[in-house]
Parts: C-alpha cells; structure tokens; sequence
C-alpha cells in the first residue's frame, strides 16, 4: 500500500504510547500540540508528543523571528481567551483598539465598534536587532517577550517534550514515518505534522517525500523595525494601526503597527526593496506620522518574508498532515489565525478520528477547504481596493461615506465595518463580501460618487 | 511593561461595577488579570459567592437564557476584562462547537462546588436542629 494511499483507504487510530513528531514550533506547531494534547487527555489517551524547533525564540533578530507583522486579529484574541490562552504585556507590546486609513485624498480614523483594545501587537522572536540598550533594560531578560516562545511553553506545560534540533529528512519506512537530523535516525513516528512554514526547507523535505504534496505560490513581503522610542510610539502613533493606500509605484499596501519602542513598517508589492521601504518614509503623508526631529537610519532590523497566496496541494497523507502556511493561510490578513484553525482541525483529526489519509480529507481537508476558497472573495476584495485605490473620485466618495459613518452613528457603520474586518483580518472574506453587496450600501456609494464627481466637474468648470 | 500599552481589553479600578444584579447584558467577560467578586444581595446583605481570577469567565448565563444577571460583580484591585459580546460569541460557538467544552468544563466544576456547599449548609443545619432538639 503507498503511503500517499487514496481517500478510500481505511481509519489509522492512534494509540496509547503512540509517537507524534510536530516539525516546527512556530504557533501552528504549538496550537497543534496544545490542542492534540488537551484533547488525548479528555478523552484519557496518552500519546507521546514532540516539538522539534531548531530556532531559540528568545534572541534578537530575524534568525530567531518566524517574519511577520506580528498582529493578532480581535477574532483570535477572543477564541485563545476562550480556549484559556489570555495574552498579556509583555507578551503584547501594544493593545490596538483603532485603525487609520491614510490615502493621497486623505484618511479616516476607525475605532473598535466594541469599544476595548481588542488587538494585539506582538514580537514573534526576541525583538529587532540594536535595540537601544536603556530601553532594552525595561525588559528584564527573564522576561520572554516572544510569542512563539509563549506558545512553545504553553505547549510544554500541556506534555509537549520540546527538542531544540534541526530535523533535515523525513522517509517512509514501510508503513510509518522516519524523521532524521544529520543523516542519523532521530524517530520513527505514528504521525508526522508540518507545522514548518513557507520560509524553511523543511517543507521541501516533505515535496521530496512522493506523498504529492506542493507548496504554496508565495509573494515575498518586506518588514522593517523602526526605532523612535517608546514615549514618541504613544504620542505619534498610540495604540492605532496606520494603513497606507497611496499609490507607491510597485506597493500594494503598506502599514505602520506601533510595538514597544518601534514600529513595524510593513509593505506588500512587487519587488519591494529597502530603498521601497526609505521611499514610503519620505511621502510626506507618511513622514508626518513620524516626529520633526526624527530622521530615517541607514540601518533598522529588516526582513523578506514569503507569504501565501494560494493553496498547498495534498496537504496530507497517511500518517502526515502540513498545517499553518505549509497548508493554506488566509490571504494577506492573519497568518496567525489560519496557522489556529489548520492545527485544530488537524488536531481533532487525530484524536478523534484518525491520521489515515482518509481521515484527514473527511475531517482536516474541510478546515482548508474553506481557507482556500474565502481567498477567491478575499482576491476579489482586494482587486476592488485597489481599484478604489487608483480611481480618485471613488476614493473620495468612500471616504466621505466613512468620515459621515464615524460622525453620524445613527447612519450605521456599514462601510466602516467591512473595512474593518478586510484589514484587521477579523471576518472571512466570504462574509465581508457579502455585506458589501447590500442594496442600501452599493446605493450610498453610488450616490456618493455621483456627488464627488460633480463637485469636481464644477471645479474644473470654474477655473 | 510601561503604561499599560500592552493591556488588552477594558480596564476598571478596584471597587468598579463592572455589571449589577438583575440588569440586563449581553456580554461575556474573561479575566486577563486581576480578580473580580461575584456578589448576591438578600435586603442589605451583601454576599460575596465567589472570588474570580486570570483565565476565569463570568457573564455567560445570560448569553445563553437571556435572562438578567444573575448576582453583581466588583473589581477587585486593579482588573482587565475581554468582552466578547452575545452575537460574536454564537457566532464562534456555531463554527466550533469545539469552544464550548473548555466553557462546559468550568460550568461542570462550578456545579460541583456549589453541590458541595448547599451539601455542607443542608449538614450544617441538621446538625443545628439536632442540637436544638436535643436543648429542648
């Protein structure tokens, strides 16, 4: 029998002293265990679970940072609460409860319709590299600030044993899974999970494998940590994301998240480079955020992360399942989220039905599934920002739309709300989308640029 | 960390109302830190029934019989709170029923205490009525 068998095959149960193998302690790798753990115990089965992570989270620096912008949407603050992960300082460096939209016409403040700072801001490694050392000292060094190594110990202290070793070869040895670390056998194991990410070769290892499984289309990002000082990050920025809609040749979006003493600068697009980056601080939109004494440094703690655009193929096979950003993540918006969902479902699966092939596309392949296709509406969603975002007379009817939302509440928060949820990664796509489509709001939009665009021919007429 | 950047949520003060008896809401709370009171009032008798902290929920009867709540609850000390309102909160529970067992674990736990002490006060007053017959 293949390993990759077909969706008929039958049930493979785990049982009692059966070995788990989760490549990657990133939090798909974490939420994975955690769940899986959680769940063996309520149902009383004890399984034998290990994290291999190479990576030492508690260091400055990308080489120690699984690369991103580091928000946790309002959504997923809520369901880890829930499930009793409660996220507090230090692990949160700032609480987010507004979002500023900043186009070339202008920009609008949206605030939290539930009126709390629901957001979280977090470090996923030890921080940026050359921190100023009298505020690096605010942070006494027993103090993780790290997220994944919040997760990894939330994991351990579930059962998790973790080992800090590379693992660099998985094979197939008759039945089951053989994972290797410089050329010598580490583990057979009953289930192997790739909770490795886009940005490592270890998901390569498990292409190589003959199980059918590919990667998925990736677009690399750009994020840089700019140092201005804890007080100047309140003042300046204070606990509001800055989304940039402003037209930079090459740049889809770009967002300033206030952290700590920095601020993530964070800049999708084509071919994004640092001198991208320097440029999007010179647009005077942008320069005006930052204090008048403040200058751009040659040197900030940069990274080119890879983020998924579309779907990994056959993210499973007996006795394997890829979960996180090796399998599907949502578009643009909460990898962090999407790395939540794909661990429990795998994690379920494996508990309670089984780790056969035919098991994880019964019960697993449906969590992706539904990833996979809310991205088609988050395209489409996108597709229409952009638009809206080289179209200047729609730009400014929505904005006007947006700015009389905020003023007048009684108008309802229609547009405001879907803005909200499309950028804070807090609703599917599916639904946004479907909300964008309401009658009364495509009515007001229409209205709204009917208004502008005469306003402007009246302009143009007078002079 | 300084200033309270990093805390999440709704803050409220030591001594703060965060809602009162038989009033009527539709939100959850989950304690981020601190300690909160849930406190009956009987005439002008105050009792303090139970004592809350970190990772500890409160407010979700109502989200589930829509009835008005059921005791008053206090800060206790300085107290950061999650709100998760009624709408959001079915809406999670209906993708993943899977949430709700964390929350039927604690419901379960606080029914077993509660047994507990209503078995100690029906002990208590056996006792009492003994002893009172027995002085009689």
């Amino acid at each position: 029998m293949p390993m990759n068998n077909s969706k008929e095959n039958s049930s493979i149960a785990l049982n009692d002293g059966d070995k788990i193998a989760v490549l990657g302690g990133g939090p798909s790798g974490s939420f994975f265990s955690i769940f899986a753990l959680k769940l063996a115990k309520q149902i009383g089965k004890d399984i034998d679970l290990t994290i291999y992570e190479h990576k030492s989270f508690s260091n400055e620096g990308p080489s120690s940072c699984n690369m991103c912008a580091g928000v946790i949407s309002e959504s997923l603050v809520q369901l880890l609460a829930i499930e009793g992960i409660c996220l507090k300082s230090p692990i949160v460096q700032r609480a987010i409860d507004s979002y500023r939209f900043q186009t070339i016409s202008g920009d609008v403040l949206l605030h939290s319709l539930n009126e709390q700072r629901g957001i979280a801001t977090v470090y996923r490694g030890g921080g940026p590299v050359s921190k100023i050392t009298s505020e690096a000292d605010e942070n006494p060094e027993s103090e993780k600030i790290s997220f994944d190594d919040f997760l990894l110990d939330y994991a351990e202290k579930e059962g998790a044993k973790i080992e800090n070793i590379r693992v660099d070869d998985v094979k197939l040895n008759n039945e089951k899974p053989q994972i290797f670390s410089n050329k010598s056998i580490l583990s057979d194991a009953d289930l192997v999970v790739g909770a490795c990410g886009i940005n490592t070769k270890t998901a390569k290892m498990f292409e190589e494998l003959g199980i059918g499984y590919t990667q998925p289309s990736v677009i690399k990002a750009f994020q840089s940590e700019i140092h201005i000082g804890r007080e100047k990050v309140s003042t300046q920025f204070g606990n509001t994301i800055h989304i940039f809609l402003i037209n930079q040749p090459d740049v889809k979006f770009a967002a300033i998240t206030p952290k700590g003493s920095y601020v993530t600068v964070s800049m999708l697009g084509k071919d994004i480079t640092k001198q991208t980056v320097i440029d999007f601080l010179n647009y005077p939109v942008v320069k005006n955020k930052f204090p008048d004494s403040w200058n751009i440094t040659d040197t900030f703690c940069r990274c080119v992360p890879k983020i998924n655009v579309g779907a990994s193929r056959h993210p499973f096979a007996d006795r394997i399942v890829m979960i996180g950003d090796a399998s599907s993540a949502r578009l643009y918006k909460d990898g962090i989220g999407s790395a939540y969902l794909t661990a429990k479902a795998a994690a379920n699966t494996a508990i309670l039905h089984g780790v056969s092939c035919s098991d994880f596309y019964k019960n697993y392949y449906p969590a992706c599934k539904k990833i996979n296709g809310d991205n088609l509406f988050g395209n489409l969603m996108f597709a229409f920002t952009d638009t809206v975002n080289k179209t200047p007379v729609i730009r400014e009817a929505l904005l006007n739309i947006l700015r009389n939302e905020q003023k007048r509440p009684e108008l309802g928060y229609r547009c405001s709300t879907i803005l909200w949820d499309m950028f804070t990664g807090n609703e599917l796509y599916t639904d946004i989308f479907l909300r964008a489509l309401h009658p009364k709001l495509l009515l007001r939009i229409l209205v709204n640029i009917i208004g502008t665009a005469f306003i402007r021919l009246k302009t143009i007429w007078r002079y | 960390m300084k200033n309270d950047e990093g805390s999440l949520g709704k803050n409220y003060k030591n001594g703060s109302i965060i809602f009162e008896e038989n009033s009527i809401g539709k939100e959850m709370y989950i304690i981020l830190s601190g300690n909160i009171k849930v406190i009956k009032e009987k005439g002008d008798v105050e009792t303090v029934i139970a004592t809350l902290g970190e990772g500890d929920f409160f407010g979700e009867m109502s989200l589930f019989d829509n009835y008005p709540r059921s005791a008053t609850v206090k800060a206790e000390g300085n107290v950061s709170l999650l709100e998760i309102n009624q709408k959001n909160f079915l809406k999670k529970i209906s993708k993943d029923p899977s949430l709700a067992f964390r929350m039927l674990e604690k419901m379960s736990h606080r029914i077993r205490k509660t047994d507990d002490k209503i078995l100690n006060y029906i002990v208590e007053i056996k006792n009492l009525a003994e002893d009172s017959q027995g002085f009689v």
